[in-house]
C-alpha cells in the first residue's frame, strides 16, 4: 500500500513538473454551421479559417473531412454514419491533416480507412502519426531499382521481373485471375527467397464485397502471410469517402515502414473502383465532370498515389514501397480512360485475357503486351541467363498459333516453333497459392526454352514440370544450392542441369 | 437576382445601420425563398464580421466592461450570458477564442498527451 503511495506520489510530481514546463496558449478554433446535408456530404457556413483536407469536428464527435474551400461555403465529406447531423448543428476545425498512427502492431491486423480494428480484437493505441496525403519523395532521396521482388509465379519472375520500389499494374477483365497474382505475391514473401529482406505486405481491398475479402483474408491466414501482412479495407458497403481514403491509409502505413528501411509491398485491388468512388465524390460536390464523368484531377490522383511507391536512397535507410495497382477492364478494353491513366502511370504492366485464362492458360499473361520498364535491372542473372529468349518465342508462338487455325499444311520449322511454344505454355502454367522457389522456376523455364522438353508428349509436361525440381533436390542437392544462389550457370552447371532433366525424363516415358 | 445583386442589397442593409421599411418589404415579399435565405446569410455574415460576442456565465463588472471594449474598438462589442463555465469565450466572426477554465485545462492535457 505504501509502495503504492509513493509510486502516486512520484507520478504527481512529475505531472506537477511537465505541467510547469508546459506554455498553454488559449485554444482559437474556427466554427461554422451547417447548411445542409445529403448523401454523405456536409455544406457548412463560417469555418473561414479551414484548410484543403483538414479534419473538422460536428457537434457529438462526428469526424469530417474540408474536400471544397467555397466563397460562401465549405464542403466536408463524413467520414462515419451520422444521422444525428441536423441543419444548423456546429461543426469546428481541429487543426488536424488526416492521419494515421502507425506501428508495428497493425502487421497481421485487418482495419478501415480510419484504422478501426474489423478483425474483432482491441488495437493498442499510440504509434507515429503519417499524414494520409503526403509529398513523394524527391528524385535525389531515391535509388534505382536493383532488388528483385519475387512473385513466385513462373511466367512473372521469368518475363515480367519485379523490383523493389516498382510500380507494376495488373489490368484485365473480372474473373481473370488479378487478385490471384498479386495473393500469390504475397504468400511468396514467406520464402524469402534469395535471401531477401522480409517484405511487408498490405493488401488494400477498395469497394470489394465483404464476402471477397474475408475469403482473401481466410487464405492469407492459411498460408501464414498475416504474419507479415496489414489488411485495409473499405468494401462496397462502406462510403464513397472511405473508399476514396482506403489506399492512401495504406500508403502511409507502407511509409512508416519504408522510413525504418524495410521493404513494403502494397496492393490496390483494385483502382477502376477507387475511381468511381472519387467519382461520386465530385459529382456530389458538383465538381466539372469530364470525360466519362471523372472529375478533371482524376489523373493526379492516380499519380499522387502511385508516385509515393519508391526506393529510397541508402542515406535514407533504402526501404521501398513496391505496389501493385489493379484495374477492372470492360470487355478488354486497355483503351478506356483509367486504364490508360494508370498504365502511364505506372512502370509496366501485366494484361490478363480472359481468352487465355477460359482456354485453361493460368496464369492468363499476355506475354506480347505485359511488360516490366525496370525489373530487367533487378532481375537475377541465372533467370536472365534462362529466360532471355522466353517472351519473345511465347508471344511469337501465340500469334502463329492463331494463323495455324486456318492451314493444316505448315513447314517443319513452323511445326517446330508450334510445338516448342505448346511446351513453353504448359510449363508456365501454375497453380493459384504455389509460388515457386527462384531454383524451381530456373529448372522449369530452362528444360522448356532450351528444347529438353521437345521431344516429351505434351500431356507429360505438367507432371514433368511438377516433379523435376523434386528429383534434382533429392538426386543433386548440390546442384540446387548452386541454382538457388542466383548466379549466371557456367558450363558444367548447365551439362549437369541438362543431364539430370533427361534422366528424369526416361522415368517418365 | 443575382447572388452579386443579393450581396450589394445586404451591404446597403448594414451601411444604413436602420431597417428600411421599404426594403424589408421587398425583401420580403419580392425575393423568392433562395434568395431570401442567401440574403439573410450574408446580412448575418457581414454582421459577425463587425461584431465581438463576449460569453461568460455571469455578468461582467464595469471594469472590465471597459477593458474589453476598448480592446476591440472598432468592433461591435456585445455581451453575452451563456454556460461557459469560469471564464469567458470571444466570438469574432466565426472564430471562437476560449479563455475559460475548461479551455485551459483541455489544453494542458492535449499538450500532456501529445508529449508522453
Amino acid at each position: 500500500m505504501s509502495n503504492n503511495n509513493i509510486r502516486m506520489q512520484e507520478f504527481l510530481k512529475e505531472i506537477e513538473k511537465r505541467i510547469q514546463t508546459i506554455d498553454v496558449i488559449p485554444l482559437a478554433s474556427n466554427e461554422g454551421s451547417i447548411i445542409s446535408i445529403g448523401d454523405g456530404i456536409v455544406n457548412a457556413s463560417g469555418l473561414s479559417q479551414a484548410g484543403f483536407g483538414e479534419e473538422v469536428e460536428f457537434q457529438g464527435g462526428t469526424r469530417g473531412l474540408v474536400f471544397n474551400l467555397d466563397e460562401e461555403q465549405t464542403s466536408i465529406i463524413l467520414l462515419s454514419e451520422s444521422p444525428e447531423l441536423v441543419e444548423g448543428m456546429k461543426v469546428k476545425t481541429t487543426g488536424r491533416i488526416l492521419g494515421v498512427n502507425v506501428s508495428e502492431n497493425l502487421i497481421g491486423r485487418v482495419i478501415n480507412s480510419l484504422e478501426e480494428p474489423l478483425d474483432g480484437k482491441p488495437l493498442k493505441s499510440g504509434g507515429k502519426l503519417y499524414p494520409l496525403e503526403k509529398i513523394a519523395p524527391g528524385v535525389i532521396e531515391r535509388q534505382p531499382v536493383d532488388t528483385p521482388l519475387k512473385t513466385g509465379i513462373k511466367a512473372v519472375d521469368a518475363m515480367i521481373p519485379i523490383g523493389r520500389g516498382q510500380r507494376e499494374l495488373i489490368i484485365g477483365d473480372r474473373n481473370t485471375g488479378k487478385t490471384a497474382i498479386a495473393i500469390d505475391s504475397i504468400i511468396n514473401q514467406k520464402k524469402r527467397d534469395l535471401g531477401l529482406k522480409q517484405v511487408i505486405c498490405i493488401y488494400c481491398a477498395i469497394g470489394q464485397k465483404r464476402g471477397n475479402i474475408a475469403r482473401i483474408v481466410a487464405i492469407l491466414e492459411a498460408a501464414g502471410a498475416m504474419d507479415y501482412s496489414i489488411v485495409v479495407v473499405a468494401s462496397a458497403s462502406d462510403s464513397p469517402a472511405l473508399q476514396y481514403l482506403a489506399p492512401f491509409t495504406a500508403t502511409a502505413i507502407g511509409e512508416y515502414f519504408m522510413d525504418r528501411g524495410q521493404d513494403v509491398l502494397i496492393v490496390y485491388d483494385d483502382l477502376s473502383k477507387h475511381a468511381w468512388a472519387y467519382r461520386q465524390i465530385s459529382l456530389l460536390l458538383r465538381r466539372p465532370a469530364g470525360r466519362e464523368a471523372y472529375p478533371g484531377d482524376i489523373f493526379y490522383l492516380h499519380s499522387r498515389l502511385l508516385e509515393r511507391s519508391a526506393r529510397l536512397s541508402e542515406k535514407k535507410g533504402g526501404g521501398s514501397i513496391t505496389s501493385f495497382p489493379v484495374i477492372e477492364t470492360q470487355a478488354g478494353d486497355v483503351a478506356a480512360y483509367i486504364p490508360t491513366n494508370v498504365i502511364s502511370i505506372t512502370d509496366g504492366q501485366i494484361i490478363l485475357e480472359a481468352d487465355l485464362f477460359n482456354s485453361g492458360i493460368r496464369p492468363a499473361i499476355n506475354a506480347g503486351l505485359s511488360v516490366s520498364r525496370v525489373g530487367g535491372a533487378a532481375q537475377t542473372k541465372i533467370m536472365k541467363q534462362v529466360s532471355g529468349p522466353l517472351r519473345l518465342e511465347l508471344a511469337q508462338f501465340r500469334s502463329l498459333a492463331a494463323f495455324a487455325q486456318f492451314g493444316s499444311d505448315l513447314d517443319v520449322e513452323t511445326q517446330k516453333q508450334l510445338d516448342r511454344g505448346k511446351r513453353i505454355s504448359e510449363v508456365l502454367k501454375q497453380s493459384q497459392y504455389q509460388p515457386y522457389d527462384e531454383a524451381a522456376q530456373v529448372v522449369s523455364i530452362y528444360a522448356a526454352s532450351a528444347g529438353l522438353l521437345d521431344d516429351l508428349p505434351l500431356e507429360k509436361v505438367s507432371e514433368f514440370e511438377q516433379k523435376i525440381y523434386n528429383y534434382i533436390e533429392v538426386k543433386n542437392k548440390k546442384l540446387t544450392q548452386s541454382l538457388s544462389r542466383g548466379e549466371k550457370m557456367d558450363n558444367k552447371t548447365l551439362e549437369e542441369l541438362s543431364s539430370e532433366i533427361d534422366k528424369f525424363k526416361k522415368t517418365l516415358k | 437576382m443575382t447572388n452579386e445583386k443579393l450581396k450589394k442589397l445586404a451591404k446597403l442593409t448594414v451601411r444604413l445601420k436602420v431597417i428600411d421599411p421599404k426594403l424589408s418589404y421587398f425583401v420580403l415579399r419580392k425575393l423568392p425563398r433562395k434568395n431570401l435565405i442567401f440574403y439573410l446569410r450574408y446580412l448575418k455574415k457581414l454582421l459577425d464580421q463587425d461584431t465581438v460576442r463576449i460569453l461568460s456565465a455571469t455578468k461582467l463588472n464595469a471594469g472590465l466592461r471597459r477593458i474589453i471594449e476598448r480592446k476591440y474598438r472598432e468592433k461591435n462589442v456585445i455581451f453575452v450570458k451563456d454556460r461557459v463555465g469560469d471564464g469567458i469565450k470571444v466570438v469574432i466572426n466565426d472564430t471562437i477564442i476560449d479563455l475559460t477554465v475548461k479551455g485551459f485545462i483541455d489544453q494542458t492535457m492535449h499538450k500532456l498527451k501529445s508529449e508522453i
